[in-house]
Order: C-alpha cells, then structure tokens, then sequence
C-alpha cells in the first residue's frame, strides 16, 4: 500500500501557500539557485571549520601525529594556564583603554566635522584614510614615531618637558612592559577612528532638524541641546559602535603581531596573539582550538548583556 | 537594428561563458606530440626558501650551473618571508603538500625530522660512496642527523663574532681587540666608547649594540663562562646554573649599571653601527656582507675601517654555530631528482662561489672553507673559521616555543632589570618540561 509522504517532506508546508503558485515556484526555486554558491561557500569555509575546531579542542595534536582524545583536558588545562590569563589581562586592558577612548575621540571629530564649513570634505576624507591604510604600513610608521631615541614622539614629548621644566623623560614605548600597550591602543585608536566617526556623522545628520528648531525656541543652550537631543538620538549608533568596538577590541592581533612580538614580558599577548603562538608556532592545535571557543563564549556572553542592556540606554526614535 | 537582450538570454549567455572557462581550465596539458616524444622527460621541482631579492642574485648563479649540469630537472623558486615561512612549512606538512626540496635551517630541523617531513638521504649516501659526507662540518651534522641517518646537506654555517669600528676605535686611542680578551675588557672597552659627543646630556654613541639573545645566540656568551642553555640531550634546560646565571647578569648590568648598550627600541630601524654611532655589533658572516654593502669594505676604507674579534671570554673561549641546508620534503614525488639537486647544489666547487666567496656564510663543507678569507673581507675574518673549534650547539625539536619562553624571562631581566639569580631558576621550570614532551 502506498503510503503518502511525511509532511515535512513537501515544500508547500514550509515554504507557504505561495509555494503552489506554477510562477511563485519557479521564482523560489531561481532564488534558492542564486542562493546556493553563497550557502555553499558559507557551509565549507564557514561552517566546516567552526565544526572542526570545535572538535580539535577536544584533542591533542599537532595535525601531523595521531591525535589523542583529551575530551575537556585542554579546557581544564587552561583555567590552569598562567599565559591564557594573561593574555586575557592583555586583551581586558586594550579593550578598556581602546573602546572608551575610540568612542569619545571619534564622536567628539564627528561633532566637529559635522559643521557647515570650507573644506569639510577634505577633513572628514583625511580622518578616514588611516581607516583605509595597511595596518602593517600603520604600524611600521607607527613603530619609528614611538623610537626612543629618533621618533618624533619622543622628540616633541622631551622638548616639551624641557620647555615647561618638569624633570620627566618621555618613556621607552615599545620596549617597556607598561607603556608597550598603551602604545599599541594610540596607534590603534588612531587608526580605527574613522570609521567610527563617519557611523557617528551619519547618526548626527539623521536626527531631524526640526528637535534642535524647538529647542532653540525654548532657549536649550547648545550644551543642553547636545545632553537632551544629540546624545540621546545618536545612542542606536553608539549601541552599534560599542558592540562592534569591542568585538574588535577582543580580537586584536595585528597590531601586537607587527610592533611588539607581544613582548616586552609577554605583556602585548593578546588572546588571539596566544591563539596564534599555539596553533602555527608551537602546533599545539587543540589547545589553540580550545582557547578560541572559550574567547567565543566570551565575545557572546558580553555581546548578549550589551543587547540586554539596551532597552535601559538605547533610545530608538 | 539593434536587439535588447532579455534578462534570461543575458543569464543564459553568462551561464554558458563560465562553464565554458571552468571547462577550460580543467582541460589537461596538450601533449608535446611526435617532437615531444624524443626529448627527455622535463621535471619541475619546487623549492621553498626564505630569501629576498638581495639573496637572489647568489642563488640564482647556482641555479644557473644546475641548469648547465641538468636541464631536464628545472627548478621553481619559492621565497617566502623568514617570518611567515616556518609557519607557511608546517602547513604544507600538514596538508601533505611539501615541496621537493626544503629550504632548512639546524635550529628548527629537528622538530622537521622527527615529525617525518623530511626524507632520508640514508639510502642514497650508502649507494654514493663518492658523496663526500664527512667533508660537512661535523658540529653542524648533528642537526640534520637523527638515528643515525641523514636529513640535509649545509650550504653554510653561521658563528657569531663583534664586528667594530676600527675608525673609532684608534680615534679614541682604545686598544684595538685582536686575540684572546676577556670580559673585563670588553667591558672597559665599551665603556670607554660609550659617549655624549653632543653634551645634552644623552648617549649619542654606544660601545656595544647588544642583540636580542633570546635565541640560539644565548649559547655565545654563556659558552664563554663554561655554560650552555641547554644540555648536549636535549632534555634539561642549564640557565640555573651558576655560570649561566653570573653570564646573564654580566650582560644585564653592561646595559644597566655600565649603560654602554641601548635597549632593543633604542636602536631602533636606524643602523647605529653603520652610522657610526656604536662602537662595536656583532654578526655572522653574512652581516659582514651586509655591512660592506653599506659602509664599504673593511680594509680600503677612508672614512670608516672595521674589522671583527672574538667574543670576550671569562674562562674559556666560546661561540655557538647554527646554519642553513637543504633537504627533500617527505612526501615528494619526484626524490631521485630532488636528491641530484641537492647533491650538486651543496657540493664544493657550488657552495665555494655561492656561498663562502661572497661571504654569504661559512660554507657547509669544510674543504672550502678558506674561500671565505679574502683580502675584500675584515683583516681577522679568519676568526669565524677558528672559532669553529669550540663552538657549541642546541638542536631541540620544540625551539620556537622554547625561545617565546626564554624571551619573556630574558625581557625580565634585560629590560625590567630583574635580577638573574631570581628569574633563570624560574625559565628552567617552565622549559624543562616542554623538552621532556617534546624530546
């Protein structure tokens, strides 16, 4: 006896009734066929390894040997790593220093370049290129400013002492376990401000006119103004910019990979820099594994408190 | 009269373009046909290397007489950034995708070797009796070596000695270092060539540029105090030792309490050396090359003579060599041609013109290594040669990780100013364990 095919089996069911439509069909079918090289691509080169480094967290092995089943072995081995911690401390701090700084800096340039003035283009167009630049080229440039002995930084920094008479040296920047990673979160800082500007010049001149009009009226001062108008407005933007900010900020690399080496001390190895020494330096691929998933969890867990935060400071118009 | 094409006509058009590249690019060679047939059988081998465009000019004059020698075996160059290539390697390892012949170097190749990357050349050294083994200097061989079989042939070797400023040196009346010195000069030395020659208060000239020695190079100075970083087997990490420690903290106070050598980010991207503002640096003989390219040559030189000196000891002479050869990746295809190249290419006469004539290094084998003394290189090159007699080497399988631990406690000392006798028995504990698991 023949039997009819389960329900799930039959697209109508859960594509909807437009599925019976000859015309509708074909444009579903056309669709799933444009669709499939993303979804394809996205399974292999997505998928595909996420799945995998879960399971090589699971192993020892250095992808040449027999693997060995460690089952949670590396992730209990790395609550006992003083290196992971560390490198946690490291990426805590740049996250800390980088995101506050990078917010405040870059809204305060949107503010300014949002003015009707000459030449604005060309300013916002230059706060943008460092946005646009190699990071390797950034951070070269970067590395001969903070030269102790023949960067500019130090430079202007040791004539400045001089002139106001204070008995300070400027500090030996990348060489120091102390400043080497607020260098690394200046030049950084630097670098990704742009961007975040030009998300923030987009939220200013999205927010309607007419509200600063009606203040104006009422007589707001252009201080008030920005605290009950401005500020409030720009927080969908602000939401966006901080999550993507910190994300980021977790997974920083190039930087410490380029000017430091995550010296001096290890104190510039981030997590993702530890990830990296592990995995393709020491070919320790199970524990490298084990550590990313666990910077995963993290990245979720602090991106999901941001997104259950929001309805407290998040205004949406 | 012109037609708009329909969007489906559009698509179908575009469709059938791209099967058609894709069909053409899968399409196999065309054979050479009836001419073809008659030549010899063309293999390509490739070749991976860390070299840059300034190296190529060498290599390829050895590439050039291979292709004299064997034209039917051509080679494909591969350069690849020293830093990016290691980790490049090992993921061709993984991706059993190794590329005939292997650019090496004896720091690294036993973690190569025993993970079995590399092919033998047991087989074909028993069945080439004419290849002149032993002539590879022996010292070296134990890094290529591994249960008694052979890896990869050197082309050179590298030994470590100060290079200085003669100019500044008879300029400020110090004593030129030639022969035998100790630490104690060498120490008065640098401290009488460390200088404010502008009077603002800050060093403007340096006695020593003291390198990174969170490396193989660490064996230098301690093998000159009767130690070593790690023991002959591999397994036990001796930076806890009294000798190691006093080497250590000798070197910590020459930076800071002597303050004759900049920290790392003192020195900068700018060459202290060649710009007359150090005294002494130190180098192999390929930096030798690397400073006569700028400054000019040694002897014949108006502005700016130098030369090179032994490194100073405290109560033994002392030196570490590590160098650079070539081996055949396990899993490639083509091994008898690979071996024919390897073999030519580290043979005498090639490795005397490529090699030690243009002070690329110390050759790898020892017959010719009195190329390296011409009257273009220092007066005293002839000391790289000498010091080759007791030099002492460490060859572990896990030397990446090794030295990312030795750097962090070497930064301890060498820029926090940490005490040595508080900071190597710590190294050890976190070292002796990756060698044991390693080994």
């Amino acid at each position: 006896m023949a039997t009819s095919a389960p329900a799930w089996r039959s697209p109508a069911n859960w594509l909807g009734p437009e599925y019976r439509n000859p015309a509708r069909r074909r444009e579903i079918r056309a669709a799933f066929l444009f669709l499939l090289p993303n979804v394809v691509g996205f399974l292999i080169f997505m998928v595909g390894p996420l799945l995998a480094s879960l399971g090589f967290s699971l192993l020892d092995w250095n992808l040449l040997s027999a693997p060995d089943m460690v089952w949670l072995g590396n992730y209990l081995e790395l609550f006992r790593d003083a290196e992971f911690w560390r490198s946690l401390r490291a990426t805590f701090y740049y996250l800390v220093g980088s995101v506050p700084l990078g917010l405040v800096l870059s809204l305060a340039l949107a503010l300014a370049l949002n003015q009707r003035i000459r030449g604005i283009r060309f300013f916002r167009t230059v706060y943008f290129i460092p946005v646009v630049s190699s990071m390797v080229a950034v951070a070269l440039m970067w590395r001969w400013m903070y030269n102790p002995t023949s960067g500019i930084l130090n430079y202007m920094l040791n004539e400045t002492f001089a002139f106001l008479r204070l008995p300070l040296r400027a500090p030996d920047w990348l060489q120091s376990p102390v400043w080497a990673m607020p260098a690394i979160i200046l030049m950084s800082v630097w670098k990704g401000m742009g961007y975040n500007m030009v998300l923030f010049l987009a939220g200013l001149q999205g927010i309607p006119r007419h509200l600063y009009e009606a203040a104006e009226i009422d007589g707001a001062s252009n201080q008030r103004q920005f605290w009950t108008i401005t500020l409030p407005l720009l927080t969908p933007t602000t939401f966006f910019v901080l999550i993507m900010s910190i994300i980021g900020s977790f997974q920083v690399f190039e930087q410490a990979y380029i000017m430091t080496q995550g010296g001096p001390v290890r104190s510039t190895v981030t997590t993702v820099y530890y990830i990296y020494e592990n995995g393709f330096e020491w070919h320790k691929m199970g524990y490298a594994s084990a550590v990313a998933w666990v910077l995963f969890a993290l990245i979720l867990g602090v991106t999901l408190i941001q997104w259950r935060t929001q309805e407290r400071w998040v205004f949406y118009e | 009269m012109s037609h708009p094409t329909s969007r489906r006509t559009f698509l179908k058009l575009g469709a059938g373009l791209s099967a058609a590249a894709a069909l053409a690019a899968c399409a196999a060679p065309v054979p050479a046909g009836d001419a073809g047939a008659a030549m010899p059988e063309t293999v390509e081998l490739r070749l991976t290397f860390w070299g840059d465009l300034a190296d190529m000019p060498t290599w390829n004059w050895g590439i050039e007489q291979w292709k004299d020698e064997r034209p039917d075996i051509q080679i494909k160059w591969e350069n690849t950034p020293w830093g990016e290539y290691w980790t490049k390697l090992q993921t061709e390892a993984v991706a059993d995708n190794l590329p005939d012949v292997v650019g090496m170097v004896s720091m690294f190749s036993q973690q190569y070797i025993r993970q079995g990357s590399l092919l033998s050349f047991q087989s074909y050294i028993d069945a080439e009796p004419e290849v002149d083994v032993a002539d590879f200097w022996p010292a070296n061989m134990l890094a290529y070596t591994w249960q008694d079989e052979i890896y990869a042939f050197p082309y050179d070797l590298s030994t470590v000695l100060p290079i200085y400023n003669k100019s500044m040196f008879l300029d400020n009346g110090v004593e030129l270092p030639i022969g035998d010195w100790t630490w104690d000069q060498f120490q008065e030395t640098c401290i009488a060539l460390t200088q404010d020659t502008s009077g603002d208060g800050n060093t403007d000239q340096w006695g020593w540029l003291m390198p990174n020695l969170a490396s193989w190079t660490i064996d230098i100075p301690l093998s000159t105090n009767g130690a070593r970083f790690v023991s002959e087997d591999g397994l036990k990490c001796l930076l806890d030792t009294p000798e190691a420690i006093e080497t250590i903290q000798w070197l910590s106070d020459l930076r800071h309490v002597h303050q004759v050598s900049p920290t790392i980010a003192q020195q900068g991207d700018v060459p202290l050396f060649e710009s007359g503002r150090a005294a002494m640096h130190w180098g192999n003989p390929e930096r030798v090359q690397t400073i006569a390219s700028r400054v000019g040559p040694a002897r014949d030189n108006e502005n700016f003579l130098w030369d090179v000196a032994l490194f100073p000891m405290k109560t033994q002479p002392g030196n570490s060599v590590q160098g650079g050869s070539f081996a055949i990746g396990a899993t490639t295809e083509n091994p008898d041609q690979s071996w024919e190249f390897v073999k030519f290419y580290t043979s005498g006469p090639i490795l005397e013109e490529m090699v030690a004539k243009p002070s690329r290094g110390i050759p790898g084998r020892a017959s010719i290594a009195q190329a390296l003394i011409t009257d273009e290189n220092p007066e005293h090159q002839q000391y790289f040669l000498d010091v080759l007699e007791y030099s002492i080497s460490t060859f572990i399988p896990a030397f990446a990780q090794v030295t990312a631990v030795l750097a962090k406690y070497m930064d301890e000392i060498m820029i926090n100013n940490e005490p040595a006798a508080a900071i190597l028995p710590q190294a050890v504990e976190e070292i002796d364990p990756i060698l044991i698991e390693t080994a």
